[in-house]
């Protein structure tokens, strides 16, 4: 009797333990987590011309207006300025910054020979910026745009108007020489 | 008689063999084999990232994440948690918040966060995703791990299009983690509620069941040359159920499939479950000529409403079928041509129009054929 229920005890715990392999481990386990991620871009401007060198015809007892700059603008803040400036590489004669001066081709001219009246230049209205007014240029920098918001995709076009005043007293120059002044155009974030 | 001494390394052997099996026993209890198959910790997260502008930031220094299995076989998914009511729009990227972290403004960068998992040779297979609003995996384990800690890499491309955020705000994403450690049964769909919705609008799914849902499932109507209409999952999914809304805009009409999909990867489908429709069915107000003769070839016009482009025209009587070739549709009108069979039973043939969408009009006694 005794060796019968220690063999139906046997019979009954491996049943269970059966059961216990059958149904424990099966169960899917799942378990999350998460992190917080925060950022933001640093300050940025981007400027780009859209030519490198342009020819303009200057006529005598002219004011001689000229459109066909552009000046790319890609700034990321909401407040940003794009200032130009006579580039004055070579080095230019300080003399003559912010005038079209006398340009061989490859360096400038001495002595140096420069027009008579300094270049002016303007930058258009364009939404998101505020046009400043026409700004004489000289070798310090002088703000042609101030933004006011981030510029789109794609950054905004300002089309720069040249203003060169041409006199009857400005020498004309023979070729290959001709006048020449370097706009250097900078964006500041603020 | 007996004595006791005969039984005594019989009865020994008995309780030595039953002992052991409730040791085996006691083994399994200790054993975990639910809520602890699979845990991960999270250590660490990025705040105020400056960004460089024009190039990828990377970062792989400050988020570790710390896995325990026991299981052999598991995985870790990552997917954008759209929490605190993140537009669904910014889904993957990061979008404006405030400083408190609460999604206010519309500025989103313009590109979505990439998070790359480590491979940890013999023991898991790291991959890189992008992040989205499904679960992908960033972690396929190869065996069992205690603590094994992940340092994971993530790179946020950023333009000079993204815009510097003032005010205090700055872009924010909460990036969620799932881990599963397998073994359990796939995902099984049995119906939906409705099951039925109307293209162009948006359906509120009260009740997607079936069973062996988890945490984090998600479902789709699927078809084949159709794009998945996700679910948009609300409320808590449970093992038997999950809700929803499907958008429907755009959608195909017909019977579409339904799909879940567990974070392992594990799917359960329903073939044909649910019915995306036209608003109306159609309806038959008059159909000329009313009669043809045996083997004659006429053209046929049906005036009603709700036809659609696609639909389909025939006549039938018994186990015969006349299909008419459309040549012409509008809402309510239909222009096509049969050919009466010359052996076709003559007598009155019913006039059915189908759309494509499966719903139908018929008109009794319609046809005469002589």
């Amino acid at each position: 009797m005794r060796e019968m229920k220690a063999k139906l005890l046997v019979i009954l715990c491996v049943m269970i333990f059966v059961g216990a392999i059958m149904v424990g481990p099966v169960a899917a386990a799942t378990d999350t987590g998460q992190t917080i991620i925060t950022g933001n871009p640093e300050a940025d401007i981007q400027v780009t011309a859209n030519i490198t060198a342009t020819e303009i015809a200057l006529v005598q007892g002219s004011e001689n207006y000229n459109a066909t700059l552009i000046v790319n603008v890609k700034a990321n803040p909401f407040s940003w300025t794009l200032a130009v400036e006579d580039d004055m590489t070579g080095p230019k004669d300080v003399a003559a910054a912010g005038y079209m001066t006398n340009w061989t081709g490859i360096a400038w001219a001495v002595p140096t020979t420069k027009l008579l009246n300094p270049m002016k230049i303007q930058g258009s209205a364009e939404t998101g910026a505020t046009q400043e007014s026409e700004k004489t240029v000289t070798n310090a920098p002088l703000t042609l745009e101030t933004g006011y918001q981030a510029t789109l995709t794609g950054g905004t076009n300002f089309v720069m108007t040249t203003h060169q005043k041409v006199e009857y007293g400005d020498q004309n120059l023979n070729t290959p020489n001709v006048y020449r002044l370097v706009f250097l155009f900078t964006g500041t974030t603020l | 008689m007996q004595t006791s001494v005969g039984d005594y390394p019989h009865r020994s052997r008995v309780r030595i063999i039953v002992i052991l099996v409730l040791l085996v026993l006691l083994l399994l209890w200790t054993v975990p084999v639910t809520a602890a198959d699979i845990e991960i910790a999270v250590d660490g997260d990025i705040s105020n990232w400056a960004f460089t502008p024009g190039t990828t930031n990377i970062d792989s220094t400050n988020i570790t994440l710390n896995v325990s299995s026991i299981s052999s076989t598991w995985t870790v998914s990552v997917k954008d948690g759209m929490d605190f009511n993140k537009t669904p729009g910014t889904v993957g990227r990061m979008a404006e918040s405030d400083a408190v972290g609460a999604y206010t403004g519309t500025k989103v960068l313009g590109t979505a966060m990439t998070v790359a998992g480590p491979t940890e040779p013999t023991k898991t297979i790291g991959s890189s995703v992008v992040l989205s609003g499904s679960n992908q995996v960033i972690e396929s384990g190869l065996t069992p791990v205690t603590g094994l800690p992940l340092p994971l890499t993530i790179s946020q491309p950023v333009s000079i299009s993204d815009q510097v955020l003032g005010g205090g705000h700055r872009y924010q994403v909460i990036v969620t983690f799932i881990a599963f450690a397998e073994g359990g049964p796939e995902p099984v769909v049995s119906g939906i509620v409705p099951a039925e919705g109307i293209t162009g609008t948006t359906v509120t799914v009260t009740n997607l069941s079936g069973s062996n849902f988890l945490p984090h499932s998600t479902a789709v109507l699927n078809r084949t040359g159709f794009s998945d209409i996700n679910l948009t999952v609300t409320g808590v999914t449970t093992p038997t159920s999950m809700t929803g809304t499907f958008n429907l805009v755009g959608a195909g009409v017909g019977l579409w499939d339904v799909t879940v999909t567990n974070p392992d990867g594990r799917t359960g489908t329903k073939p044909q479950l649910f019915w995306i429709k036209y608003p109306s069915a159609p309806t038959i107000s008059f159909f000329t000529p009313l009669s043809g003769a045996r083997g004659a070839t006429k053209n046929i016009g049906v005036g009603g409403a709700g036809f659609q482009n696609g639909v389909a025209v025939k006549f039938t009587k018994g186990a015969s079928v006349i299909n008419a070739a459309v040549s012409q549709v509008t809402s309510g009108t239909i222009e096509a041509t049969i050919t009466i069979p010359s052996d076709g039973p003559t007598g009155l043939w019913v006039l059915t129009v189908t759309n494509n969408d499966g719903q139908s009009a018929s008109r009794s006694n319609a046809f005469t054929v002589t």
